[in-house]
């Protein structure tokens, strides 16, 4: 069927390739348990289990009530487990500008050398609309300085819905954007992929509990492979599922390696 | 690493046309076939789709007749689960009369759906249903979405004997299920969306291996990801294939009263 299936079934590792988990927090959440240990180094030991090479994480309490926090976290993550960590910078619509400014500078800047890949908001959680004014100091800096952005995505919320960020792509084309979960429901993925295929500067992300049937053949078919990323909301979720799900999908092993890790590593300028 | 093929059985897979569905969940028997096979699943537990979404007895009926019109040479063993109502209002035989109704058709399971086909779970209307199957033996499964957490309790207090398996808990639900969990045996859990953080091990650690039973969730979920849940576990082999597979064969019913 396929080499990453045949290693998945036998439950083999996937060292040898390039995986690359795009879409990670860290830490505990409010709203349930998380049996397996949060933090960064159970992180590392579920990605060992797998053979994931790296996850990029926006801790947890970044997209709850404390952005500074998050990203004092996830930096420190990123040193202690150099190349398997990386950092997002979490940003939140509802701390002061100043704050903001300050968080991107001191994790993006300088282009060189960051200590953050790239930024993550939440527009859901933090309940305010990924197009609203608030986060345009955040858009702004991205554009500026060519970040990439993760965002939570969500069909049906109108601080989240995948159709925002065709027109935040429009106002600020050098953003590369990240649709968090696709749009997550089947309307969402409708949305997501119809807002993909019109902007190319979007790309779809994988994270969610289940992978909708024929969901990715179908992202293959309209948007092409090459913005596709692999991601699973380690801890929230396993990732050793969204695995299973990229490996045994009706798709071609090259793409298949694509959305896996070549794709990320592009995107957030990882070597591999 | 897994040394050696698991004897996959899903628990959990729908056949047919779904009221609510898009177009890529709309497989045919044969499609169903060929991706249980792509993921080396030699054994599944069908309900039909229409059971649930239009009339129980024309779904099982229709899925009986898909069944025996299918024919493939290495196809999974498909196992029919039938979608069945509490007695009651005459629409569905009771007690011995729901036995043979199940004997003769080969159900290995039953399937209920409270919510959607609007009853109530408890003893007042529930009893006369899971009482008999309790008795005998047969496995009932019941979507998460489909009971709350107090009424799986009660029922569960009420028929200590039954096996009742439910489908599509998440990854949320740990706070609600654990005390279920260590407070009736006959609970057991489907896997293909309990995708928890090792949700696997901590289950497997704290209630034994036995407590879980592999699915899919087809064809709504692809059926890859839990399977790779079970392969990639850090448990005993023996746990994987207790999970894979043979606790669920075990508590397949047979087609006799206990």
């Amino acid at each position: 069927m396929s080499r990453w299936w045949d290693l998945v079934q036998a439950g083999m590792s996937l060292a040898g390739e390039v995986v690359i988990d795009a879409h990670t927090h860290m830490g505990p959440w409010f709203n349930f348990h998380i049996p397996g240990d949060p933090w960064a180094e159970g992180m590392v030991r579920t990605i060992d289990a797998v053979g994931v090479r790296s996850c990029i994480a926006a801790p947890h309490v970044g997209i709850g009530p404390d952005m500074a926090e998050a990203n004092r976290l996830s930096t420190a993550a990123a040193t202690r487990f150099p190349g398997r960590i990386l950092a997002y910078c979490c940003i939140s619509p509802n701390a002061s500008e100043e704050a903001i400014l300050r968080e991107l500078d001191r994790l993006l800047l300088p282009r060189e050398n960051p200590a953050a890949l790239g930024i993550k908001i939440h527009p859901s959680t933090h309940v305010y609309p990924a197009n609203g004014s608030r986060y345009r100091p955040m858009w702004e800096f991205a554009d500026a300085h060519g970040v990439p952005v993760l965002s939570h995505t969500w069909g049906g919320d109108p601080h989240s819905r995948p159709g925002l960020f065709r027109e935040i792509a429009r106002e600020f084309p050098r953003v590369p954007i990240l649709l968090g979960h696709s749009g997550g429901t089947w309307a969402g993925a409708d949305e997501a992929l119809a807002a993909a295929a019109a902007t190319e500067m979007l790309s779809c992300d994988l994270a969610s509990s289940h992978l909708k049937q024929g969901l990715l053949e179908r992202m293959v078919r309209e948007i092409g492979s090459e913005r596709i990323v692999f991601g699973s909301d380690l801890p929230f979720i396993d990732c050793r599922a969204q695995v299973g799900y990229v490996a045994s999908a009706r798709i071609s092993d090259e793409d298949k390696r694509r959305i896996f890790g070549l794709n990320a590593a592009r995107l957030f300028g990882i070597p591999v | 690493m897994t040394h050696s093929p698991l004897p996959w059985c899903d628990a959990n897979c729908l056949l047919g046309p779904q009221t609510v569905s898009p177009p890529e969940t709309w497989v045919d028997l044969r499609e169903t076939v060929d991706m249980l096979q792509a993921v080396g699943i030699k054994r599944a537990l069908v309900t039909s789709a229409v059971a649930r979404d239009y009339d129980p007895r024309a779904g099982n009926e229709r899925l009986l007749e898909e069944l025996s019109l299918f024919h493939k040479s290495d196809a999974p063993e498909l196992a029919p689960c039938f979608v069945v109502l509490p007695p009651d209002t005459g629409e569905f035989p009771g007690g011995d009369a729901l036995l043979r109704y199940l004997a003769e058709a080969g159900a290995q399971a039953v399937r209920v759906y409270p919510v959607s086909h609007n009853y109530g779970v408890g003893g007042r209307w529930t009893d006369s249903l899971f009482g008999p199957l309790a008795e005998a033996g047969v496995p009932v499964l019941v979507d998460v979405s489909q009971i709350t957490m107090p009424e799986l309790d009660g029922l569960l207090a009420r028929h200590p004997l039954l096996a009742l398996v439910l489908c599509r808990p998440g990854y949320r639900l740990h706070r609600w299920l654990w005390p279920l969990l260590a407070a009736h045996r006959g609970l057991y859990l489907e896997t293909s969306l309990w995708q928890a953080h090792w949700g696997i091990e901590s289950v497997v650690e704290r209630f034994g291996a036995q407590r879980l039973v592999f699915g899919t969730g087809m064809p709504d979920a692809a059926p890859g990801g839990a399977v790779s849940m079970i392969t990639y576990a850090q448990i005993a082999d023996e746990a994987k294939a207790a999970i894979a597979g043979q606790t669920l064969a075990a508590l397949l019913w047979k087609g006799s009263t206990r």
